[in-house]
């Protein structure tokens, strides 16, 4: 047995990152909680149970260890599903996650991101789960009262875009704050920041992400370069070419697409995972940027409403590649 | 900005503020000083004396190529057994019990005029005085030099001891520095410096023949190679240059000056368990129990290291002895260690990120691990230079640094090391 040289460590551990991030998960599942309550509960025990116990399996017969990576990644996965996910996709999903971690994760140095993997897999099995999203239980029955109130029909929610509280909401913010400044916010950011959409879990979670997103880089949880690369790479395009729609350049709403959806969520949980994000920093920088563009081709020019799932993992496809190039550069 | 070398490395909090200027506090003589016949790694000397042999005070007592060993005491020998320094380094290591008079200490010196002796006769004055040349110890370095270089960068947190030579001792290494020009006759002096604060830098009135160099307070600066690289002197040849520190320079002032033999030396006592940190003046071969008990004594869960936290030896018997090499003790808390068991290695890329000379630690460890030596050849092995700072910052706690130390030591120069 030799005698270990090294006796002082940097503050961050493996145990550390994973209790990090489960207190970052806390608030998000709090909201999430309160939209889809039950619905919810079960997906993620289904989803994390599934994997930890395959996970614990596979330590025991490997003789490995880890440090509650399976559960944070199993809640993560959780929050990134539609709600209308079965509990047996879930339990799927989380199985399929922890044999992806063993086959391509960690020091094998692969670029396969297991959460998405799974995601991508159940997403496949089960599409229903993706093609008919529905109001959260809790915010379905608060639109409700406010039709009732202002005697609309409640069948007119299937046809409005924008719902009466974000018109609101819109209107209420420009007359007060935004007219001093000049600037016309348009609709659809007090459905977004309520969480008055449909489809996710992440539904009403933008300003805690925020939060969230402040906490995880001060704390080094995760390298900065790839969220604020992939912001870059969507916010750019989406201003320039973004209103090209209704005819004119440098006018795209940058704020709606960097909010809408499962983006921020995405980038700052999921495209950071350190099992398949570039290893060198000058890669992330590149690997951020990509997965920003990805998302703006794939809600502009594809059929995605969201887009951010498949953009990461079209970015792990060339993650080697860009860690083959700077390691060229390092070497040199 | 203050200059420093190209990639990598972690800027430090260097804990200066724990051993202000204040004049060095002299360790009480030790009942039993315990010689150890390597005092530099890989280094050793012979035995001139033997047990029952009355020494005296600054005696020659061993011999090396070309250091010698002198007794820090008057004495008897009590014994001469096998010793195991805390890197795990087997030696013969002498013990003298105190006793007799002293006939050094206490009673006046004057002081030489070196400028009058011959640039050889000062050079071997100092090896006979057991001053080692720090990188040099084996005396291999012969003048004209192309560069000196006094290297006061700070190595590591709480290694403050170049620092306060610098600040407290400026009479002394000032002078070191004229007998070193006139010994290797260097057509350049420069003196390496960091901070951590720009408004702290020291204040200095040095010789105008040493460039003085302000660097950012970067670990690992002090590193042979990174030093050069941020002083733009990388293409110098390495029998050209002579590079010494803050310590080596006090030790040259007193063996040229004072005609006295290397039998003591500062010690930084720092840490965040340390109860009394400061600068000590300590006997060589007074073993460390002594210097611990004197600064304070040691609380339950103290880690205690010969030297820093990055590179430093952790000693588990404190009647090791204090030798030439060491400059600092430092005491943490077991609990600031944040020492944790090894885990799986999760591809965060932390260890790639602050080598500080562009190796991907994780792939060498994977190479020695499959024991593809062409492989740890491709890596970079040959060019690890040991800061220890893949381990330090590993989440997963993996011993980068001592797997890459083992191989290093492993392959011979006819391996790949040498290719």
């Amino acid at each position: 047995m030799s005698r270990p040289l090294q006796h002082v460590f940097d503050t961050l551990s493996t145990r550390k990152i994973s209790l990090f991030l489960l207190v970052c998960l806390v608030p998000l599942y709090w909201v999430a909680g309160f939209h889809y309550g039950l619905t919810l509960a079960i997906l993620a025990v289904t989803v994390t149970g599934g994997a930890w116990v395959t996970d614990t399996l596979l330590n025991l017969s490997l003789k490995t260890r880890d440090d509650l990576q399976t559960v944070v990644w199993g809640l993560v996965l959780t929050l990134f599903l539609p709600p209308q996910t079965p509990w047996f996709a879930g339990l799927t999903a989380g199985v399929v996650m922890s044999v992806l971690k063993r086959l391509w994760g960690g020091n094998t140095g692969l670029w396969l991101n297991p959460m998405l993997a799974a995601w991508a897999v159940s997403r496949l099995s089960w599409p229903a789960a993706w093609s008919n999203p529905e109001l959260s239980p809790a915010l379905g029955a608060f639109h409700q009262a406010v039709l009732k109130g202002s005697g609309v029909s409640p069948s007119i929610l299937s046809t409005l875009d924008k719902t009466p509280l974000d018109h609101a909401f819109t209107n209420t913010l420009n007359n007060s704050v935004f007219s001093w400044i000049h600037i016309s916010l348009p609709p659809g950011y007090g459905d977004l920041i309520a969480g008055n959409l449909s489809g996710s879990f992440l539904a009403g979670t933008t300003v805690l992400l925020l939060l969230v997103s402040v906490f995880l880089l001060v704390e080094r949880l995760i390298p900065w370069e790839i969220p604020a690369m992939a912001v870059v790479g969507l916010a750019l395009p989406t201003w320039v070419f973004g209103g090209l729609s209704s005819g004119s350049w440098l006018t795209g709403d940058v704020l709606l697409q960097l909010f809408g959806g499962s983006f921020l969520f995405g980038v700052l949980f999921l495209a950071t995972d350190s099992y398949s994000r570039p290893f060198f920093r000058s890669s992330r920088w590149l690997y951020g940027l990509f997965i920003g563009l990805f998302v703006f081709f794939l809600r502009f020019s594809g059929t995605q409403t969201d887009g951010t799932g498949e953009a990461i993992l079209l970015a792990g496809l060339i993650v080697p590649w860009l860690d083959q190039l700077f390691q060229r550069f390092r070497a040199v | 900005m203050p200059r420093s070398f190209k990639r990598g490395g972690l800027l430090v909090e260097t804990y200066r503020e724990l051993t202000p200027a204040a004049p060095w506090e002299l360790l009480p003589l030790p009942s039993r000083a315990i010689l150890s016949a390597s005092q530099f790694p890989g280094h050793s000397t012979q035995w001139l004396v033997g047990v029952g042999d009355q020494i005296e005070e600054e005696q020659l007592i061993a011999q090396g190529q070309p250091l010698g060993l002198h007794s820090p005491i008057p004495g008897t020998v009590e014994a001469i057994q096998e010793l195991t320094l805390p890197d795990g380094t087997k030696t013969s290591a002498l013990t003298v019990v105190l006793g007799g008079e002293f006939r050094k200490t206490g009673h006046p010196r004057s002081p030489r005029d070196w400028a009058k002796e011959s640039p050889e006769a000062l050079k071997t004055r100092l090896f006979q005085l057991g001053v080692a040349l720090c990188d040099k110890v084996d005396g291999s370095i012969t003048a004209p030099l192309k560069a000196l270089v006094i290297n006061a960068v700070q190595p590591e947190p709480y290694m403050t001891l170049g620092l306060r030579i610098i600040e407290d001792k400026q009479t002394e290494w000032s002078e070191a520095v004229k007998i070193l020009q006139k010994i290797f006759q260097p057509q350049a002096t420069w003196l390496a410096l960091d901070h951590d604060k720009p408004h702290e830098s020291p204040t200095l009135s040095p010789d105008a023949s040493i460039h003085v160099k302000v660097l950012a307070s970067r670990y690992p600066q002090a590193q042979r190679n990174l030093l050069l690289s941020a002083l733009g002197l990388e293409k110098i040849a390495s029998d050209e240059l002579l590079i010494v520190d803050p310590e080596t320079l006090l030790a040259v002032y007193q063996a040229v000056v004072w005609d006295k033999a290397y039998v003591d030396k500062p010690v930084v006592v720092s840490g965040n368990a340390a109860v009394r940190p400061g600068v000590y003046r300590v006997k060589i071969g007074t073993p460390l129990k002594d210097l611990v008990t004197y600064t304070g004594g040691l609380a339950e869960g103290t880690l205690v290291l010969q030297g820093g936290p990055f590179r430093g030896t952790e000693v588990t018997d404190l009647s090791q002895p204090v030798l030439k090499s060491t400059s600092a003790i430092v005491l943490m808390s077991r609990k600031k260690a944040h020492q944790t068991q090894q885990r799986e290695c999760t591809h965060c890329g932390s260890c790639a990120e602050l080598c500080p000379v562009g190796i991907r630690p994780l792939y060498l460890w994977q190479a020695l691990e499959a024991q593809d030596l062409e492989g740890v050849k491709a890596e970079g092995l040959d060019r690890c230079v040991s800061c220890g700072l893949c381990s330090f910052i590993c989440p997963s706690r993996i011993p980068l640094f001592e797997h890459f130390s083992r191989a290093q030591g492993l392959f011979s120069p006819q391996g790949v090391r040498g290719e």
